[in-house]
């Protein structure tokens, strides 16, 4: 997790790349209020932090007063990355949670995001969504007591097997801003992005 | 998967193959018209023989998504593959199947699609229109009230070889769209290592190693070129 290794100055014969990633969680737009956002990375087995923070966990946000739904963290996320092997390219994970009139912590949203395999600046717009109960009586039994279904992982988010048992339901969206910039990968053959495309 | 890369060092050991990495996500659905009981995509990677995939998932079912208000579902599913590639030929498409649930909880065909990923590296958003196939007047009555659509026995004819034989039986109506995010990487796919990989990749006798013998083995690849049906040989997914 800390910094176990240098991202110093390019040495000769590289046979590793560099990733550095900036940003910041920066608002959310949801209809519950008082919420604080939690995140954590996901990679491959062929990477390494070399340096900055894995997780995060954001001071609790209000909403301010009027028409304005929306609240902000401007959480700083500060991580590099080290790999030999691009398979299993960082993802972010992201949970957001409320806190309720009993001040009992209630999840509000899961999400995830690739980190942009390129260099540059992005805006990222995480849609997210918490699991539903599949019957309507467990549905009302949690909205009676209040406790509502989390996943046992919040990194579950990030993978893509299993989730084909999970039910869920979209709740807000949630913005990041990442500035990625990645040393190295073109001694190793790999090829920068051409241009950007839409189809 | 392991195999896979070891038949491919071992025979490509002496030499730098080109690698393509497709990671991305399958992001939303939208129009589907029946999504308030919840909607999820099975999607599958398809590719010709050139392409040997080395890690990563080539199939997968996302989570069951209720329409927010927008009519739209959030799938949020990652793409993460890693191909090693002897041709240019075959490059890998994506096929989709939507399938819906009704109040009773039972599972219903709402579309099918697939598309062709992008053959440059760098980012992408492809929006996928899905269809499904239209039975005859009495089943079209009989899902009306019903609810159970017609669906493919086999989904080949979605972009596989049957597409050009026998999409012409079908008739389909528009189901829905299906929003994907795609990152391609490539390495060793230029001509920054002194040769041009894809150029020596195109079928021919002999590819990659350039000034080589003929290599038998390899235009027979060539000649039959079955489908990499998104599944490791042989193994039939319980799906």
């Amino acid at each position: 997790m800390a910094a176990s290794e240098p991202a110093g100055p390019p040495r000769k014969e590289l046979s590793a790349f560099f990733v550095v990633v900036n940003g910041q969680v920066e608002s959310g737009e949801f209809p519950d209020d008082d919420l604080y956002v939690r995140y954590g990375f996901s990679f491959g087995p062929d990477w390494t932090v070399v340096d900055g923070i894995e997780t995060g966990l954001s001071q609790i946000a209000r909403k301010a007063p009027g028409v304005d739904q929306s609240v902000v963290w401007n959480f700083p996320v500060d991580i590099s990355f080290k790999s030999t092997n691009a398979h299993g390219w960082p993802r972010m994970s992201i949970s957001v949670y409320g806190v309720d009139g009993l001040g009992r912590d209630v999840v509000r949203g899961y999400g995830s995001v690739l980190i942009p395999p390129f260099p540059g600046g992005y805006d990222r717009y995480i849609h997210t969504y918490v699991p539903v109960p599949s019957s309507l009586w467990q549905r009302f039994v949690s909205w009676f007591t209040g406790t509502y279904a989390e996943f046992y992982d919040s990194k579950f988010v990030a993978q893509g097997e299993n989730r084909e048992v999970t039910r869920v339901e979209s709740t807000g969206v949630v913005k990041v801003k990442f500035d990625v910039l990645t040393r190295g990968m073109e001694t190793l053959g790999y090829q920068p992005a051409h241009r950007q495309v839409t189809h | 998967m392991n195999l896979n890369l070891q038949a491919v060092t071992a025979r490509e050991s002496e030499d730098i193959f080109p690698e393509v990495l497709i990671m991305g996500e399958v992001c939303f659905g939208m129009g589907f018209p029946s999504a308030r009981f919840g909607l999820a995509c099975t999607w599958h990677f398809q590719w010709d023989e050139p392409w040997v995939l080395l890690e990563g998932l080539s199939h997968g079912q996302t989570q069951i998504a209720v329409a927010s208000e927008e009519h739209t579902v959030r799938w949020n599913h990652p793409l993460n593959v890693h191909f090693a590639v002897r041709s240019p030929l075959g490059w890998p498409k994506l096929v989709l199947s939507v399938n819906e649930l009704d109040e009773h909880g039972r599972s219903h065909l709402a579309g099918y699609g697939f598309c062709n990923l992008p053959m440059i590296s760098g980012s992408s958003q492809i929006t996928i229109s899905c269809w499904r196939p239209t039975g005859s007047m009495r089943d079209e009555v009989a899902s009306f009230f019903m609810g159970n659509t017609a669906n493919l026995i086999n989904d080949d004819i979605v972009c596989g070889k049957a597409a050009w034989k026998s999409r012409c039986r079908l008739v389909t109506e528009p189901a829905g769209k299906v929003q994907i995010d795609v990152e391609i990487v490539m390495r060793h796919c230029h001509a920054h290592t002194g040769r041009s990989v894809w150029a020596s990749a195109l079928p021919q006798r002999n590819r990659i190693r350039g000034q080589g013998k003929p290599n038998g083995t390899e235009s027979a690849a060539y000649s039959n070129r079955v489908h990499g049906q998104g599944k490791p040989n042989g193994t039939e997914s319980a799906a």
